[in-house]
């Protein structure tokens, strides 16, 4: 019974990972075609996203039914409440990275207007984010996890920029509104990635060490 | 002493006791106190003798023991002292043997096992070997380093790839029960796009595992860009003049040869074309010259500071007519290995981008001696190259002011010659720029003899 249960959430693991990498591909490809104004790549996330949905449902019923069934305690118990947020978590990201594949297909049909230069960065940045804060959880690190947290505030500063430099440009050039408007709501969509990225690091510090440090900016850096 | 002596030992002083209630009975009550005191010390010896024969018998098999159980526990050096040439001494030499050879076949597969593995990792593709259960059995350092994820320590299921387009390629392939090939990209820092290839390992029908190989297409989409687009400039760049003496001949023939007043004009146009065709050409030539990779260069030894002032000389009046300062610091004595011809090419392309791209102020050419490489700066004070254009400059048609460059008659390759003549004197070219304060190109060559 309890080797059984061990190999269950082994599983429950390899699904949640899997789910990480269709997630973490769906917003490179989604970025990627913003940079690349390629409507098909952006339509492959479409088409790729339902795939996610299906995961998260899949996930949800096999925690339930080790909750009801098994019972579980401490680090396992920890591990599967964990396993339902952070499946709940990349599903709204797949959710972000389609709202992203729908602004590339807007610009795409936009003139072309340079995007300011924070903008790739900032989408470096939060994919790197969401790997790191991923890898963290599915190996248990908290010190990754830690690090991930402290990185959050390096995304935000960079949508500050971007929203500084995109205003500046609308108030010089009226022309350039539409596709500004465009770059604006994807880097609001990088952002809100970025703090699921910190949430799914926090969830990942939750189940190694059984500490709550959501809320408690204060934690993170003299517990270590 | 283990049990099993110990009952040996117990049974033989139950034998002793019964001989010696036999012999009591058989010598009957009348025997004399000599004869009970000697039978006592007879069976207090063979008890104490037996006991000491034991005692040793138990320890030698205990050394016995004690090595198999440890050569059983998997310690495969572990060997048992041979004592004496007696049959336990024969029983531990025979332990040693299977040992000898146990430890030998070990160290045999240890040793083919590294090696398939040191071979796995200079692979330039990615290889995994998967289970039927999707768990990664094995995957070489390329593997890991092509999706990013560090190498977990045990095997792992193929989803901590975390690349949803291979794991997809190894379920159909399952699926399908035959090998799978198939282009796809891999969403990374960068975007990389590979052939995955998942073949079936072992002969039965249903595979044993599957082999996963994943190669960088990278590489020859690269160089097949390349040469797509040097085509394309190359085509475009002939076209412009040839269309412009194209209009200008028809002009001429339809009527223009009798307009005395423009004819002039059209003709020198032609001219001018023509003449930006034959630079081109030219420079298509020198580049095709220079990029031959079995380019034969016709070595002499010349001093660096007079062939510069050769190469120079003809520019002071160029220069002078654009009222640019022109200043040459070239001291005789560094002696260098170079075919004249070719490294001509480059210096005096140097020199004629500074005059070309210099309004006003001054052009500098400086030649710094050193011990086992000399360097030659171009300076100039025009209006600089912008940071963005500098990583690119030396690339073909690469031009950081189109209309410019097309005005001055650059055919967009002068750079490109530049860089490749001097690697193929083992030199490096390199530039710093700054907007609106000028230009420095410098290329740095070998000596062949002592620097002044």
């Amino acid at each position: 019974m309890e080797r059984h249960f061990h190999t269950d959430l082994e599983a429950l693991r390899d699904r949640l990972s899997e789910m990480a990498g269709r997630a973490e591909t769906a917003l490179t490809k989604a970025m990627e075609a913003v940079r690349t104004r390629n409507p098909r790549l952006a339509e492959e996330v479409f088409t790729d996203d339902p795939a996610i949905d299906k995961i998260e449902l899949e996930v949800e019923e096999s925690c339930l039914r080790f909750l009801g069934l098994q019972q579980p305690v401490a680090r396992d118990l920890r591990f599967v409440v964990a396993s339902i947020r952070l499946s709940n978590d990349l599903e709204r990201i797949g959710d972000h990275a389609v709202n992203i594949a729908q602004g590339a297909i807007k610009l795409s049909r936009l003139p072309v207007m340079a995007a300011p230069e924070d903008l790739p960065r900032m989408g470096e940045r939060t994919r790197g984010a969401l790997k790191d804060a991923v890898s963290a959880w599915l190996r248990g690190d908290p010190v990754m996890a830690r690090r991930v947290c402290e990185r959050d505030s390096d995304i935000d500063a960079d949508k500050a920029h971007i929203f500084g430099a995109l205003s500046a440009k609308m108030l010089r050039d009226p022309e350039c509104v539409p596709s500004a408007l465009e770059l604006l709501l994807i880097s609001r969509n990088l952002e809100r990635v970025g703090d699921l990225a910190t949430n799914i690091a926090e969830e990942a510090i939750f189940v190694a060490e059984a500490r709550v440090i959501k809320h408690h900016a204060e934690e993170r850096t003299t517990e270590a | 002493m283990g049990p099993t002596i110990r009952r040996l030992y117990a049974s033989l002083l139950g034998v002793l006791v019964v001989v010696v209630t036999l012999a009591g009975l058989l010598i009957g009550p009348g025997a004399g106190v000599r004869l009970w005191s000697l039978l006592a010390i007879a069976v207090i010896l063979v008890a104490v003798l037996t006991y000491a024969l034991l005692v040793r018998l138990a320890r030698r098999l205990r050394v016995l023991e004690d090595a198999a159980a440890r050569l059983a526990s998997g310690e495969l050096s572990a060997r048992a002292a041979v004592e004496y040439h007696d049959d336990l001494g024969g029983l531990a030499r025979s332990l040693n043997e299977i040992a000898d050879r146990a430890e030998r076949d070990r160290n045999e597969l240890e040793r083919g096992r590294d090696e398939s593995a040191a071979a796995l990792d200079y692979l330039p593709q990615g290889v995994a070997l998967i289970a039927p259960d999707l768990t990664i059995r094995h995957a070489n350092a390329r593997f890991w380093e092509s999706v990013e994820v560090e190498a977990p320590d045990r095997g792992a299921h193929l989803s901590v790839a975390r690349q949803p387009a291979l794991q997809e390629a190894v379920e159909d392939a399952r699926r399908a029960g035959r090998a799978v090939t198939r282009e796809v990209s891999l969403y990374l820092s960068e975007r990389l796009d590979v052939e995955a290839t998942v073949a079936p390992v072992g002969d039965g029908a249903t595979p044993e595992a599957w082999l996963l190989t994943i190669e960088d297409l990278g590489p020859e989409r690269r160089a097949a860009e390349i040469r797509r687009e040097f085509v394309a400039n190359v085509s475009h760049e002939l076209k412009t003049p040839l269309t412009s003496i194209l209009g200008y001949t028809e002009t001429l023939l339809q009527g223009g040869l009798h307009d005395e007043e423009h004819r002039g004009k059209f003709v020198e146009t032609i001219r001018a074309q023509a003449s930006r065709l034959e630079a081109l050409v030219d420079d298509l030539l020198s580049l095709a010259d220079l990029e031959r990779p079995d380019a034969e260069l016709e070595l002499k030894d010349w001093d660096l500071g007079e062939l510069l002032r050769e190469m120079a000389e003809p520019f002071e009046d160029l220069a002078a007519r654009r009222g640019l300062a022109f200043e040459l610091d070239a001291a005789p004595g560094t002696r260098i290995r170079c075919d004249r011809k070719r490294l001509e090419l480059a210096i005096r392309n140097l020199i004629d981008n500074a005059i070309k791209y210099t309004e006003k102020g001054w052009v500098r050419i400086h030649l710094v001696p050193g011990t086992s490489r000399a360097r030659i700066s171009v300076a100039d004070s025009g209006r600089g190259i912008a940071p963005e254009h500098l990583a690119r400059i030396f690339e073909r048609f690469y031009r950081a002011d189109q209309a410019r460059s097309r005005a001055q008659g650059g055919t967009g390759l002068g750079l490109s010659i530049v860089k490749h003549a001097v690697q193929l004197h083992g030199g490096t070219v390199g530039v710093e720029s700054e907007a609106d304060r000028g230009s420095t190109f410098w290329l740095e060559l070998p000596v062949s003899g002592p620097g002044s």
